[in-house]
């Protein structure tokens, strides 16, 4: 109540004003639990006022009030001030004999208070915002136990406070939740743990053409007619768990009530309430995106026809040219034909390399996954890029630990094969590749680390894009990185694995990828694991410990010796595209030189070469211990008998007639010796 | 031995003749579609007929069944010259019951060969 006082600062005051408004109850209605407050109140202290008396910035304004008239009065006058000011009860049991109010005009006029009696209300954050008091005419006192009972009810004039104001954050949280639902771009079905629907949002209404009162109380196969009673629980749970696990979509198709069919990407979550399990379902129809898909198979399937057709000319005609058949072309004119040759393979190889993101992006990749030792799959990925890197005299580390993944063999090969390549481009001559597998946190990771020219930061992001070719810092064109890292990404991801890049300016890129490890006791894929080591190891006289930092990159070498340099050329070439290291020789006593210091692998031998022929080559080969046991190929024109092959024979050999096989024949011939060798 | 291919792109059918004449030694005859290719499988009696599958009005897989159901032409044994690259079509060809399928582009040095490898199975 008034008191003509100075204004009084209280403190805290900025913080205690925010406080109250937080509360939004100035200027509000009566309500009945505030009303009955005063009243009970006023029956305990038997005084003709109660009051709840709220101090604002410069007024105190009564939210419920029993015997007076007035609704708020100015700050300056009140008495509530000073009780916030204690921070505890107030009782000014005959206010003309107290200094504070004596001369105050509401006790010196009407309505002539003497007596004050007021409790402080405070928040819960210990903010005085007010109080509730009591007020009378003559000279009075409350008892100790009647000051007890205010002090009481102002906690319940707190605790509606309180109360109001949380009912009224739901009520706004509520409406906004209502509004997101309804305003979704996703169907939202929430269903019990039964799979019977609970409610529908506009939009799930509108995706299957069904009100909301038609579905709720509805099995959620009305939808989705696949989910049978059976699997209807078990799908939602499995759902759910999988979606939490990988935020992977599944697919169902769901039927709308005009009997259309829908395809629908659907993302389950679990929640708990009260009435127990609920599952919400998001809902995407892509139907029109299905249909967009197949219109882009279409579309690239036709493509690759058309182009695939002319290609076949292009490149069939460059062959024949190249090849010498239709007449020898001068030298100028050779060289620019195989310009041409290369440019058409690397189309050829662009068109593969189409199909194949288009069917991994399509899921339509037909995968066999099975068991497999990670690093056995990173070493043959590794063979593929021999020859790349022998080119640059770069050298491939393993760094390897013993890990299992499910994996399709050939799409895992083809992503590790395209990240090594990738590494290479980049790499300056001379340099190392380290690979490196390691288990961590139970992901099978691998990672590709290069001494490159590094990539930008602001170009990691979309290195995996298609048709990406970073701008790299020395600007050097490195020629279709095209859709190499985009197919790999791809198959990782459809491995359930996740890939990435790391990079430093002028110190190298890394980039890894991390499939989920398997954990088995398996012996049989330990021994592959260990063939595909000990294939290394006896392919490369170079290599001496195979142990931590396997230095596989030594391919098996592999002497060719004929008198026909061009089909040298040829097989030379041949072969090294196959990751095999290839010597030449073009007479006898060379060949038998250059074995005897290089130790090939295989030996691919023709009869009539000057300087010593065949048979005189492998007698001598014979007579060395460290030589005698070498594959050997005879490979020549002439058909030879039981008696001379016998002459002929070194350790494993095999003999081909030049005439008899085609490139591909002599190609296995070589690669099935240099695996048996190996054995 | 004589072959006939049968393809609606003469480009490919010169490729293809060179491959087979030049480096595999073969007597070949042409036809630039399926109807004609059956006329020229009646009266040539080739040993082996190299089908291209995409042709307009009769394709390749309908010319074989028509090749099949003639006395005349059921023994010669076929195989299909794709630009079909996915494995799936490929396999969809091949249970057709033809001899084999080569895709395309092909290498004419070792087409010749592919041939005979694929009559030798």
């Amino acid at each position: 109540m008034q008191a003509k006082t100075n204004h009084c600062v209280l403190p805290n005051e900025e913080e205690r004003i925010r406080v109250l408004y937080s509360y939004d109850i100035l200027d509000t209605l009566p309500e009945v639990e505030f009303d009955n407050i005063v009243y009970l109140a006023k029956q305990i202290c038997q005084t003709p006022i109660a009051l709840i008396s709220l101090v604002d910035k410069d007024r105190q304004w009564f939210k419920a009030k029993i015997g007076l008239e007035l609704s708020e009065t100015p700050r300056r006058e009140s008495f509530c001030t000073h009780t916030i000011l204690e921070q505890e009860h107030l009782q000014v049991c005959d206010a003309k004999l107290d200094s504070r109010f004596a001369k105050s005009s509401l006790v010196t006029e009407e309505p002539h208070i003497r007596f004050y009696a007021g409790v402080p209300l405070i928040t819960p954050n210990e903010y005085c915002i007010g109080a509730l008091c009591v007020m009378g005419f003559t000279p009075y006192q409350l008892k100790a136990e009647q000051i007890e009972s205010l002090r009481r009810l102002s906690h319940q004039v707190i605790t509606q406070l309180e109360l109001k104001q949380h009912i009224k954050a739901s009520k706004i949280s509520e409406t906004r939740t209502k509004a997101i639902i309804d305003n979704m771009l996703l169907g939202l079905i929430v269903t019990n743990e039964n799979g019977i629907i609970e409610s529908v949002n506009p939009m799930a209404e509108k995706v299957f053409f069904y009100k909301e009162e038609e579905l709720i109380g509805k099995h959620l196969s009305l939808l989705i007619p696949q989910l049978t009673d059976a699997t209807r629980l078990s799908f939602l749970q499995t759902s759910a768990s999988q979606n939490q696990k990988s935020q992977a979509r599944i697919y169902w198709q769901g039927l709308s009530k005009n009997g259309d069919k829908l395809f629908l990407e659907l993302s389950v979550y679990e929640f708990s309430t009260s009435k127990g399990l609920r599952f919400a379902s998001n809902i995407r129809e892509v139907s029109d995106q299905q249909k967009l898909e197949e219109l882009k198979t279409n579309f690239i399937s036709t493509i690759n026809h058309e182009l695939r057709t002319p290609l076949t000319s292009i490149n069939g005609a460059l062959n024949l040219l190249s090849s010498g058949v239709l007449g020898i072309l001068p030298e100028e004119a050779q060289e620019i034909v195989q310009l041409a040759e290369r440019n058409s393979v690397r189309l050829v190889s662009l068109l593969n390399d189409i199909l194949d993101l288009q069917r991994l992006e399509a899921s339509r990749s037909e995968m066999n996954f099975e068991v497999s030792d990670l690093s056995q799959l990173v070493v043959l990925s590794s063979k593929e890029i021999l020859a790349l890197a022998r080119k640059k005299n770069i050298s491939v580390t393993l760094n390897t630990t013993e890990i299992k993944v499910f994996a399709d063999h050939k799409h895992l090969i083809q992503a590790i094969t395209n990240l090594l390549k990738n590494a290479i481009k980049f790499s300056p001559a001379n340099s190392v590749i380290k690979v490196v597998i390691e288990e961590i946190n139970q992901w099978a990771t691998v990672k590709i680390i290069d001494q490159g020219c590094g990539i930008e930061a602001n170009h990691l992001s979309t290195i995996f894009d298609k048709f990406k070719q970073v701008d790299f810092k020395d600007n050097r064109q490195q020629g279709g990185v095209g859709l190499g890292l985009a197919i790999s990404k791809a198959i990782i991801e459809q491995h359930n694995g996740i890939m990435g890049v790391e990079s430093v300016i002028d110190k190298g890129s890394t980039f890894w990828f991390r499939l989920p490890a398997v954990w088995t006791l398996d012996d049989q894929s330990n021994n592959l694991k260990n063939q595909a080591f000990s294939i290394l190891a006896k392919s490369s006289s170079h290599l001496h410990k195979i142990n931590h930092e396997n230095a596989f990159a030594k391919s098996p070498e592999i002497l060719l010796v004929d008198d026909d340099k061009e089909l040298l050329e040829i097989l030379s070439i041949d072969l090294s595209q196959r990751g095999l290291s290839v010597t030449t020789s073009t007479n006898g006593q060379e060949a038998v030189r250059i074995a005897q210091e290089n130790l090939p692998n295989l030996i691919v031998l023709d009869i009539n070469i000057p300087n010593g022929n065949g048979f005189e080559v492998v007698e001598k080969l014979r007579s060395e211990p460290k030589l005698r046991n070498i594959s050997l190929i005879i490979y020549s024109g002439r058909d030879l008998t039981g008696e001379q092959k016998t002459k002929l024979s070194l350790g494993p050999t095999r003999f081909l007639t030049k005439t008899r096989v085609s490139s591909a024949d002599f190609r296995n011939n070589v690669l099935e010796l240099l695996n048996s060798n190996a054995e | 031995m004589k072959i006939l291919i049968i393809d609606d792109e003469s480009d490919i059918r010169r490729i293809a003749r060179l491959a087979l004449n030049k480096v595999g030694k073969m007597d070949v005859v042409e036809a630039s579609s399926g109807i004609e290719g059956i006329e020229k499988a009646e009266v040539e009696k080739p040993d082996v007929i190299l089908l291209d599958v995409m042709m307009p009005s009769m394709d390749g897989p309908s010319t074989f069944a028509q090749l099949q159901n003639k006395n005349t032409t059921n023994q010669i044994p076929v195989i299909f010259l794709t630009a079909k690259a996915l494995p799936s079509e490929i396999n969809r060809l091949k249970a057709l019951g033809v001899k084999g399928v080569l895709t395309k582009p092909f290498d004419p040095m070792i087409l010749a060969t592919q041939v005979k490898e694929l009559l030798n199975k």
